[in-house]
């Protein structure tokens, strides 16, 4: 064991091995992130604590695929880096071990989580497990939903927290793509009874040959039906977000030049997050003089709180208030801050330290999903926005403020829990608990203000072709409610047989009518 | 998302409604303009459904950055 203080010198030494110096690591762009993510303004390590022979199941698997096999020798054996954000002495180090430091002077509160540092030539990150921004500033409206508990085992220590775990691409086995599968995984596995596989036999799960005919390995990249394949391979099923617009400097509206807006991006995010899947953006990122397409997993966002909003004619929806989000970017490292900026446009460190600084926009989002989720949020959409139409012509004028709608994909569960939170009156609450739900439901809440006035279920379990209404929720006082059912007889024929669009229009106008009346 | 407000349904009815304004029953009068809304709304809603149609050429871009 070896104890450091954590600096740039030190810390490019233990990333350094037999292949690659502590020179050239001072150049690799996850050396800069991290040490930005580790240092002073993200999570303030102080120390580190480097073991020197570790086994990391991950590596070993790749090991046994690929590096066993190559007639130069390499290393089988890691080492770990663990961080702690305090000074640290060895016999501190080795009092803590044996149980014998008092608990106000306890290490453990202040450790970070780990770095397994690879024995192959420059793509040296593997395995690593760091706590995010919110342990050192815990902020209510930064959400990490994509993490799950980790039990970190050191020296016979054990240590758990959340977390998501992050590695750098092994250019050899993994792309990009394999590498956000692999995180994404790293989350389903752990909820799901999805199969969480080793980068290489996730590059295998996405086909038999590369995109261009040539061998898989070394990898040159995967397509996105690829990527799709991959995902699908691990028990999840995918759903592909394709582009809705061009940025205003793009003229030509040819398909290379459309891409996801950031609204869109923002809609998928917030109505996703539920779930705690990790999402896969496909972004287009300026590289020197090229663009390309790379793959990053979301794990979290950052949204302003609800607040009055001003009439407009569109549907206001709560995504707006996102600001930003969390991603693990393979090229850098885990939770990188990325900014919405303009329409298309986000601020990445790609963007940041390209020259011109070219934006970095979304070209597809792929949503992994646990197959029993049948309902797109496109679907759910189509209906709140026919909702917004009738529930506009009937509060017209009366409100102060817009709707806005909240549209989340949740588990039945933490339906019930947000439920029993809410302000609705008891017997509601009861009658909710009580009943018998699917395992997942769409909810669209409706907000004037900071005021939630109705909440709406859907079964996302069942088809779309039928009807997949399932509560109407009325915070309000019951009279609205019942004087909302009369304004809805009253505009049977003409709202009642246009307003909705979807395989079941006449249904979503009964099925308001009949929970009205309930 | 927690509830901040913990206020009765009237008490929260009051603070949304501009003063002197209640909810009543009305027949929503389709004249053009209401026709035109509506048909808007439903372009609309078929724009968010025509999303799920994903392009072929899109699932062939090569991620490999």
């Amino acid at each position: 064991v070896e104890i450091l203080p954590f600096t740039g010198d030190n810390f490019a030494q233990v990333l350094a091995n037999d292949f690659t110096d502590a020179k050239e690591i001072k150049t690799k762009n996850h050396f800069n992130y991290l040490m930005l993510y580790l240092g002073a303004g993200g999570l303030n390590a102080v120390s580190m604590v480097v073991e020197k022979e570790y086994i990391s199941k991950d590596f070993l698997h790749d090991y046994a695929a690929y590096y066993a096999l190559c007639f130069k020798r390499y290393d089988k054996f890691c080492k770990r880096v663990h961080f702690f954000r305090t000074s640290l002495t060895r016999e501190q180090f080795e009092q803590s071990l044996l149980g014998r430091l008092d608990k106000a002077v306890d290490i453990w509160p202040h450790y970070l989580g780990f770095i397994v540092v690879k024995p192959i030539p420059s793509t040296v990150i593997g395995y690593t497990v760091l706590r995010n921004y919110n342990y050192v500033d815990d902020q209510p409206h930064r959400q990490f939903w994509g993490l799950r508990r980790y039990k970190v085992h050191i020296f016979g220590h054990e240590e758990e927290f959340e977390s998501l775990a992050f590695q750098e691409q092994d250019h050899v086995l993994a792309a990009c793509a394999t590498t956000a599968i692999w995180s994404m995984l790293n989350k389903a596995a752990a909820d799901y009874h999805t199969v969480l596989k080793s980068p290489n036999e996730i590059t295998k799960d996405a086909g038999r040959m590369a995109w261009d005919g040539s061998r898989m390995f070394p990898n040159k990249g995967l397509i996105i039906n690829q990527v799709c394949q991959a995902i699908v391979h691990s028990g999840l099923e995918t759903e592909v977000k394709k582009p809705d617009g061009i940025p205003e400097d793009q003229k030509e509206n040819v398909e290379s030049n459309q891409f996801v807006s950031n609204t869109y991006t923002k809609k998928i995010l917030h109505a996703y997050a539920g779930i705690g899947i990790p999402i896969i953006l496909i972004i287009q990122v300026p590289n020197g003089d090229e663009v390309g397409m790379h793959a990053i997993a979301v794990s979290g966002h950052s949204m302003k709180p609800i607040a009055a909003e001003v009439h407009q004619h569109e549907t206001r929806w709560l995504s707006a208030n996102t600001e930003k989000f969390y991603a693990h970017d393979d090229q850098f490292g885990p939770f990188v801050r990325i900014n919405f900026e303009k329409s298309f446009d986000l601020k990445t460190p790609w963007s940041e330290q390209h020259d011109k600084k070219l934006p970095t926009r979304v070209k597809a989002i792929i949503v992994s999903l646990y197959p029993k989720v049948r309902i797109s949020y496109e679907d759910v959409e189509a209906i709140v926005i026919g909702l917004d139409y009738v529930l506009s012509r009937f509060f017209d004028g009366k409100f102060a403020h817009d709707l806005v709608w909240d549209v989340r994909l949740q588990l039945s569960e933490n339906f019930k829990k947000e439920i029993a939170e809410s302000t609705l009156h008891d017997q509601g609450k009861l009658q909710l608990l009580d009943e018998c739900m699917p395992k997942y439901l769409w909810t669209a809440s409706c907000y004037v203000g900071e005021i939630r006035i109705l909440t709406f279920t859907f079964d996302a379990t069942d088809v779309i072709n039928g009807m997949i209404g399932r509560n109407v929720i009325n915070f309000l006082p019951d009279h609205v409610k019942t004087t909302l059912g009369e304004f809805l007889e009253l505009n049977k024929t003409t709202l009642g047989k246009d307003a909705f669009v979807n395989d079941s229009p006449t249904g979503y106008y009964a099925f308001l009518l009949k929970k009205l009346k309930e | 998302m927690t509830e901040q407000n913990q206020q009765s349904p009237e008490q929260l009815l009051t603070q949304i409604l501009l003063p002197g304004e209640s909810l009543t029953a009305f027949k929503v009068e389709m004249d053009e303009q209401a026709k035109a809304s509506l048909e808007e709304n439903r372009k609309k809603q078929m724009e968010a459904l025509k999303r799920k149609d994903v392009d072929e050429n899109l699932l062939r871009l090569v991620v490999k950055f």
